[in-house]
């Protein structure tokens, strides 16, 4: 519990160092003591890897539709022509099936690849895929959502890290004071509910701070409209309502705006291109930057390094972005992050 | 005398116990939620009800002729996707509306020939997937957004205090009730439905009522996911997905049956509302995120029983 506490502390600390622009204290933290093979964020990540063979790098994603989905691709397409090896993706043509990521694993290690960037749909679902390719010696690095058991490492943002930030940037903008409405993720899905945790945790140390609701929106937009037109007719004027995805935040703020109602501090998170252009115009007070470009850019990096000489990553989960890589995206933040990071730019 | 006549004309209607069903969720629902009972809630859900009161009047006609269109909600969001593309290109809203119209009823025509030759739940269920497909590659993984005002303005916009999306539905069902309810057509199709053997034989033009009951349902889709877009402002591949299989049970809840030949637009509306209710009062009442989906099931599989039972009940007592 003490334990627990220190983290957290130390993470609002940092926090709060990252925002005031002062890097010298967050450099003692943990975090900051892992070197990423990388610098960068989003679409300006480089590195000075370089792969010593055209090694194959295998990039599976959950579907075709999702932004998110298709920044990984491109991310690790980025990373192939940078480092030098071949970049193969893939995604199963029935939308989040894991069945289908695992055929399309077995396929391809039946075909022969070197190392997998995986987005798995679910934990314990590709467990059959990852033993194979565990037992064929090929390290996969999972991105976002882990496999049930430990792999090559893990990277992607920490999702109660996220819960965690854009809270305590809601807190500091509401002053310590008001309502806020939680548009929670789909029931389950672990990802949601370590975000869900993160906003909680932060919003539990404020006492003026009430969430009068949390309810599902399942991470989309026709939900964050209904949901939030629903819980409108109960409480009112709120003063902010945290969605834990862009999509149901932009849905939030379609039925905000059509009751008339101002000043509501809407956030969302991943940062996608509806959400900055929202950001852009007052709609949206902040998201957080979940890069899947930079994520996977990182990932196929980690797997160069261990496939050129043996290399294994300092921690199994290094998360990416974190609060070192500056990832909240506000009114101040979002040209630069337009021009120069946003990971859904098709180049 | 005359009062009780009236009486039993309502209770032998075949929507009757559907009604019931709707009346004692609302009763239940204004007592456990007290912010259930204001007006601004009523209208509340009868916009969110407005796209899927659309799509499953449309399909009721494909369920009367006891066919089954399982493409539906693709469908919307293909059409949806592709008016929001020809916005983007800069054609004008009408024309836009025309197109994804015209869309759907060609989406519509594929269907009706393919159901002609081969069990409509395996056709739609392939055109489901072709329009899924389809949405994917005029989207390439992106999703549009932020469309002209004067599009989303159709969605968003009020008469007075009543949405325009209530009043488009509300047009949009009222023309179908006729069509099935008050003219040849509707009662040849439901000769059809009930019996497509005897509908042969007594020169119902079977080809043309099955074509036509598809082009029904797949022109409503292309209006529902047109307004979906509107409402969204903004237009993603798989945003018609969800909507698939809550309209089949929309209809079937409202009493239409799978086999073809009975039931009615008034039911699926009865349907179509139901399923919103139970959604609306979840998020007032603050029911835990877990135990949403399971409530949404419980309640699904007691008003069918409910109508089963008492239907039955009906039909002994008839005879």
């Amino acid at each position: 519990m003490k334990k627990k506490m220190a983290c957290f502390m130390a993470v609002m600390l940092l926090g709060a160092a990252s925002f005031t622009g002062a890097s010298a204290e967050a450099d003692t933290s943990a975090a900051a003591e892992i070197t990423l093979p990388t610098t960068g964020i989003g679409t300006s990540i480089t590195t000075d890897l370089e792969a010593n063979e055209e090694y194959k790098i295998a990039c599976i994603v959950k579907n075709s539709t999702n932004p998110y989905m298709m920044g990984c691709i491109n991310g690790v397409k980025k990373a192939g022509e940078d480092m030098g090896f071949e970049a193969i993706t893939m995604a199963p043509s029935t939308n989040d099936s894991v069945e289908e990521q695992i055929k399309i694993m077995e396929d391809l290690i039946e075909s022969g690849v070197d190392g997998f960037v995986l987005v798995p749909v679910d934990s314990n679902g590709i467990m059959p895929g990852v033993r194979k390719a565990k037992e064929a010696g090929i390290p996969i690095v999972c991105i976002g959502t882990p496999a049930a058991e430990e792999t090559f490492m893990r990277t992607g943002v920490d999702y109660t890290e996220t819960g965690r930030v854009i809270a305590e940037k809601v807190a500091e903008e509401l002053g310590g004071k008001g309502t806020v409405i939680i548009l929670e993720g789909p029931p389950g899905a672990q990802n949601a509910i370590e975000r869900l945790n993160g906003i909680n945790e932060v919003l539990d140390i404020y006492p003026d701070i009430e969430v009068v609701a949390s309810q599902t929106a399942n991470f989309k937009r026709t939900e964050g409209i209904n949901v939030t037109e629903n819980l409108i007719q109960k409480y009112g004027d709120v003063s902010a309502i945290i969605a834990c995805n862009d999509e149901s935040a932009l849905g939030a703020y379609q039925a905000v705006k059509a009751a008339g109602m101002e000043d509501v501090v809407i956030v969302g998170f991943d940062g996608n291109q509806d959400a900055s252009a929202a950001i852009q115009n007052g709609e949206l007070f902040a998201s957080y930057n979940t890069d899947p470009y930079g994520s996977c850019y990182v990932a196929s990096a980690y797997l160069v390094q261990y496939l050129n000489d043996g290399t294994e990553p300092e921690e199994n989960f290094i998360p990416f972005p974190s609060e070192r890589d500056d990832p909240v995206i506000t009114s101040e933040s979002v040209d630069n992050y337009i021009e120069n990071i946003a990971w859904w730019k098709t180049e | 005398m005359k009062a009780k006549s009236i009486y039993e004309k309502i209770k032998s209607a075949k929507v009757f116990y559907s009604l019931v069903g709707l009346i004692l969720l609302v009763l239940v629902a204004a007592i456990i939620a007290p912010n259930f009972r204001t007006f601004n809630n009523l209208i509340t859900i009868l916009r969110q009800a407005s796209v899927l009161l659309i799509l499953s009047s449309g399909l009721t006609a494909v369920l009367l002729i006891g066919g089954m269109d399982l493409s539906v909600g693709a469908t919307a969001g293909f059409i949806g996707c592709i008016c929001a593309q020809c916005l983007k290109a800069g054609i004008p809203v009408p024309v836009c509306f025309l197109i994804g119209i015209g869309i759907g009823a060609a989406v519509g025509l594929v269907n009706g020939i393919l159901a002609g030759f081969l069990p409509s739940f395996i056709a739609t269920y392939g055109t489901n997937w072709v329009m899924s497909g389809l949405a994917v590659i005029v989207m390439r993984g992106a999703v549009i957004y932020n469309l002209p005002e004067g599009f989303t303005n159709i969605a968003v916009g009020y008469v007075g205090p009543i949405p325009n999306l209530v009043i488009i539905a509300t047009i949009i069902v009222t023309i179908i009730y006729i069509l099935l309810q008050r003219t040849t057509y509707g009662r040849q199709v439901y000769t059809y439905g009930s019996n497509p053997t005897a509908a042969k034989y007594s020169a119902v033009p079977v080809k043309k009522i099955m074509i036509s009951a598809f082009m029904m349902c797949s022109m409503t889709a292309g209006v529902a996911g047109m307004l979906m877009t509107a409402r969204l402002n903004a237009a993603d591949a798989a945003m018609g997905d969800s909507y698939g299989l809550q309209t089949v049970a929309a209809v079937v809840i409202g009493g239409t049956s799978m086999l073809g030949g009975e039931g009615g637009v008034i039911g699926t509306v009865v349907g179509a509302l139901m399923l919103t209710i139970i959604v609306n009062v979840m998020n007032l009442k603050g029911v835990s995120s877990f135990a949403q989906g399971m409530v949404v099931g419980v309640v699904i599989i007691a008003m069918v029983t409910f109508d089963i039972q008492n239907k039955k009940r009906q039909e002994r007592s008839a005879s």
